[in-house]
Parts: structure tokens; C-alpha cells; sequence
């Protein structure tokens, strides 16, 4: 600091509001002791950050019990000087679930009303994450959110990771409207289809959707009957709504392979898909003539052995067959696009159609007559003649 | 790199324009790089900037406008797009990675970017930084947060009220 340059005393007090927007609010309100210029100054930030541990073995149980009046006191000393416009959460989660009235005290609090922006961030120490839930221990660890207690007047902005939407105590649809509610962002999340749709169903301005790593559920009763009866009954759908969406990503989601996907987002112009091939399909009378980007990454599918009981090349040939009529129906759902990327993780020759099939794969009226850019990423072999990018490349011309 | 497809009009080589800081220093950028600044935005859109005239901007030395400028560059293909998440040539996670990189600087540099951010209407290089001295604080005790941020010991009539704040606001000092 003795060097001359610039220090944080040289910057104005909306600068530094702006700094201590994004603090955690005990560090913030002790910054009040710095000076008589920062007295006041995390009390007119706006926010109210709270920072618990991520593993509650890191603090004394001093510390423990003092944690939980946090939020209140903050939220309480915020809002005598202004409107809290952010109020986020962020801990590891026996800290959520320790105190679940903590948190839903936090959200009724007359202060936390005019919120735009909420966040609920669930942390996990690395020792829990690699226990028996292998490679995917997003699955595991989750702080269960009740809907109807979230502030939503002027809610702008929502975040959740590692959090589970409730499927109990769900408020009746009439009660429940974002109407304000732009931004909606899932990461390691579980959520069942039917409550995604009526959060968006209850934000008419939700333009952002963007899930990440998270568990896309149907119904438990349908799991059940598909569960008894051993088979997929490769008719099931579900709807993901959205009439005001105009980017989504789904990457590496979950949701059961025998589901149909079906996307009913009229004003859709991106969409960043990344995971196995779904099944997946547009709604609409004209699908898709907003859509101008579609960025999609598919990854190999492992070969299900234990169907059929057959050889594993049949179960081999049949995955196959499946991923590459799914490629082209995917593909092909995005025709009028300007710019499409695609990625392959597996040989791109496994989605080429031979001749005979060409009728039954590739629909005659569905070339992207309005291609701008193509670009493809996906390993071959060097001797093949390279139909499929030869198809595609006809779609686009 | 592909122009924008709502482009102005402009199809040969991007537009130019030139910055002039405080100590007389000539940048020329893109004008789509400038204009992540709202208040080069409306010069540039007024058509100032191009040419031999520059815009000065006397209140951001060399050092920091070029800094300013690294981040304007990086960032313009996505804001082109009309802000739209991820609907970008440019790969989120790469910004991401940029982006932390960029904020790995002295404290006192941090606050010139800030400074000049604010000035410019940069929206973006202000929260980013503003993060950042968010995050120096984050889990440390008032006597850290003092040191961190440069300030002197507390006198001892400083020491006062220091405990008398301590009292009321119990809670930020268990």
C-alpha cells in the first residue's frame, strides 16, 4: 500500500457497496469497525450472504449455535436501511438440515420479501462425494426445498445446487407465481418433472433455464410399473414447458432413457444440450423457427447387458440402432437452426445411415435450409466414406 | 473469428477505434470491444472514436486501460450475442478460467480496474472485481479483515467503538 497505488480507500462508497454486496454478512457487518466511513455501508449492500461451513466438524460448538442467528440478525439489520435485493446460502448440507427452521425463518422474514435474487448452494466435502455413489455423487447430499416458501414477488434469479424441490407441501397452483422470475438455474439438483413445469408455469417471464447434472424424475408410480414389468414401454413422454424460454441447457441430466423428452418452448433461440442421446422432440405448430443456435455434445451410451439375456453384440447392435435414430430425431428437430455445433464422444460413423434406411431415418422436409455454421467434432475412422457428415452436409446446403 | 450476425451494416474488417488515457497513451480495439463500456458506447454509436481523433478518457492511466482493454477483448463475442447465456463461439468454462486469472492481481490494481469499470460502465469487470475483494475477506476475523485490506491498527478511541459495535452486532463476532 506504501508503494502509492490505488487503495480501497480511494473508492466510492457505491464501489464499496458493491464489494460487500457479494461478502458473507458476518465479514460484512464487521466491516463497520474499519472506519467511521464503513459504519453504515454493508447495512445499505442489499445483500445478505450466508457463508456456513461446509462440514460442521470445522467449528466449535460455540461457533455451532451462534451460526443459526445469523441469518435473522442479518436480514433484520439490512433491512432497517434498505431493501434486500440478494439473499443466498451457501454450507454444507448437515448445516441446512440441522436447522431446517433456520432457513425457512430466513425466507418469511418480512425482509427477505422484495428479494430478485435467491441462491441455495449445498456444499460437500470431497471425503463424502467419492463414497458409494461412485461417479455420480451429485446424487447424495441435498437440502429438500419447499416451494411454497420461497419469497416470489420480485423474484428475479434463482440458483439452487445440490438442492431437491419438496413433493409434499406443494402450495396450490393458484398460490404460486414468480412473476418476475427470469433466471432459473439447477445444478446437482433431483426435481420431478411435474414441479419443474409448475415453477415455470408460475413464471411467465422465465427466459433462462439451465440445469445442470440434475436428476430429472417422472412420477415414482411410473418408475414402479416400469420397475415390474421389466420392460420400457419406449411410448412414455414428458413435457418440459417453457412459452418464454429462449435459452436452455440441459447438461449431463438424468431422466429415465425410455422417456420421450418433449419440448414445448415456442420461443426458444438456444439450446446447449450435453449427455447420452435422448429422445427428444419439439412441440408446436411450427417447432423451433425462433431456434438459432444448438450447441449438443453426446457421449457414449454403455451397452445394457442385463436386457434380453441375449449375446452382447445384440444388446450392442440394438443400443446402436437406437442412439443413431434418436441422433437424427434430435438432430433434425433443430432444422431451421443458423448455427449448430455438434460433438460426438463415439465414432461418428455409428450415427450413419446406410441407403436402405435413408427413408426411414432422414425426413425429406426437415433440411437446415438456414445453416450459417456447422461444426462437427467427433473421431472416425480414416477409410470410411463419411456419409453421415456427407448427410448432414447436404441438409445444410 | 465470424462476425456477428447482427451486424451494422459493416461487412469488411471490424471497426476501429482508438482510446487515449490519462498519460497520452493510443489503444486502438475493436469498437464491438469498446462498447462492453455503456459510456464508449453511445461516442461510438455517435460515430466518435474512429479516425485520427481517439477518445481521451483522462481519468484511466495506460496501465489499467490496457488491462480494461484485455477484459473488453476477451469478453465482446459474448456480448455480442445479445447476452444470451452460452450462446457464444466462446466457451463459458474458457470466460470462467479467464476470468480468475484476470483477477489474480495485486489489491491495489484490483481497485484502479474497479475504478476505471465504474467510470466506463463496464458492468461486468465491476462485479467481477467487486468478487474478488469480497472473497479476500471472506472467513476472516475484523483484525484480518483490517490487514487485508491495508488499514492502520486501531487507535485506542477507534478500539472504543470498535467494542462498542462488537456489543450490538453480537452476532457477526461469535
Amino acid at each position: 500500500m506504501s508503494r502509492g497505488g490505488t487503495v480501497i480507500s480511494d473508492l466510492p462508497d457505491d464501489l464499496l457497496r458493491r464489494i460487500l454486496f457479494f461478502a458473507p454478512a458476518k465479514e460484512g457487518a464487521s466491516t463497520a469497525v474499519l472506519s467511521r466511513r464503513w459504519r453504515r455501508l454493508w447495512l445499505s449492500s442489499g445483500a445478505v450472504n450466508i457463508h456456513w461451513p461446509a462440514d460442521k466438524r470445522l467449528c466449535t460448538s460455540k461457533q455451532w449455535r451462534s451460526l443459526f442467528d445469523v441469518p435473522e440478525a442479518a436480514l433484520a439489520a439490512v433491512h432497517a436501511h434498505g431493501p434486500v435485493r440478494r439473499l443466498t446460502f451457501h454450507g454444507g448440507v448437515e448445516l441446512y438440515r440441522s436447522e431446517p427452521y433456520t432457513i425457512v425463518a430466513a425466507l418469511s422474514h418480512p425482509a427477505a420479501r422484495h428479494v430478485e435474487e435467491l441462491r441455495f448452494t449445498v456444499v460437500q466435502d470431497d471425503e463424502a462425494a467419492g463414497g458409494k455413489h461412485g461417479n455420480k455423487p451429485w446424487r447424495r447430499g441435498k437440502y429438500t426445498l419447499h416451494l411454497g416458501d420461497l419469497p416470489s414477488e420480485d423474484l428475479g434469479t434463482l440458483h439452487l445446487a445440490r438442492c431437491s424441490i419438496s413433493s409434499n407441501l406443494m402450495p396450490p397452483p393458484a398460490e404460486l407465481a414468480f412473476p418476475w422470475l427470469a433466471v432459473l438455474r439447477m445444478e446437482a439438483c433431483t426435481v420431478f418433472m411435474e414441479q419443474l413445469n409448475r415453477v415455470i408455469d408460475a413464471a411467465p417471464r422465465l427466459a433462462t433455464l439451465h440445469i445442470e447434472r440434475t436428476w430429472l424424475m417422472l412420477f415414482g408410480v411410473v418408475e414402479e410399473v416400469v420397475r415390474a414389468n421389466k420392460q420400457a414401454p419406449w411410448s412414455w413422454s414428458s413435457r418440459l414447458r417453457g412459452p418464454a424460454v429462449t435459452a436452455l441447457v440441459l447438461v449431463d441430466c438424468e431422466w429415465p432413457n425410455y422417456v420421450r423428452m418433449d419440448l414445448d418452448m415456442p420461443r426458444l433461440r438456444y439450446f446447449r444440450y450435453k449427455g447420452h442421446v435422448p429422445q427428444l422432440s419439439l412441440l408446436g405448430s411450427s417447432p423451433a423457427v425462433n431456434i438459432a443456435q444448438v450447441d449438443v455434445h453426446f457421449m457414449e451410451e454403455e451397452v445394457n447387458n442385463t436386457a434380453g439375456g441375449g449375446g452382447g453384440g445384440d444388446a450392442m447392435t440394438t443400443t446402436r440402432d437406437r442412439m443413431r435414430s434418436f441422433f437424427w430425431k434430435f438432430i433434425q428437430c433443430f432444422y431451421n437452426a443458423s448455427i449448430l455445433k455438434v460433438r460426438l464422444d463415439y465414432l461418428i460413423e455409428h450415427v450413419a445411415v446406410a441407403k436402405e434406411d435413408q427413408d426411414e431415418i432422414i425426413c425429406p422436409n426437415k433440411f437446415f435450409s438456414n445453416l450459417d455454421r456447422l461444426e462437427i467434432e467427433a473421431p472416425h475412422i480414416a477409410s470410411s466414406d463419411g456419409t453421415a457428415l456427407a448427410l448432414l452436409l447436404s441438409c445444410g446446403s | 473469428m465470424a462476425a456477428p450476425e447482427s451486424g451494422d451494416g459493416n461487412n469488411g474488417a471490424a471497426r476501429m477505434v482508438t482510446l487515449i488515457s490519462s498519460d497520452n497513451t493510443r489503444f486502438e480495439v475493436e469498437a464491438a470491444a469498446a462498447s462492453l463500456s455503456q459510456t464508449l458506447q453511445l461516442t461510438i454509436l455517435d460515430g466518435g472514436g474512429g479516425g485520427g481523433d481517439g477518445i481521451p478518457l483522462p481519468n484511466v492511466d495506460s496501465a489499467t486501460l490496457s488491462k480494461v482493454l484485455e477484459y473488453c477483448i476477451k469478453h465482446a463475442p459474448a456480448a455480442a450475442n445479445g447476452g444470451a447465456p452460452n450462446a457464444t463461439a466462446v466457451d463459458r468454462a474458457e470466460l470462467e478460467r479467464f476470468d480468475n486469472e484476470f483477477v489474480n492481481i495485486d489489491q491495489s490494481v484490483l481497485y484502479s480496474l474497479i475504478m476505471a469499470a465504474h467510470n466506463l460502465e463496464i458492468e461486468g469487470l465491476q462485479s467481477l472485481v467487486a468478487k474478488k475483494v469480497a472473497d479476500m475477506i471472506k472467513g476472516k476475523s475484523p483484525m484480518e479483515i483490517r490487514r487485508t485490506l491495508g488499514f492502520p491498527d486501531p487507535t485506542p478511541e477507534e478500539q472504543a467503538e470498535m467494542n462498542a459495535h462488537m456489543l450490538e452486532y453480537g452476532w457477526a463476532y461469535e
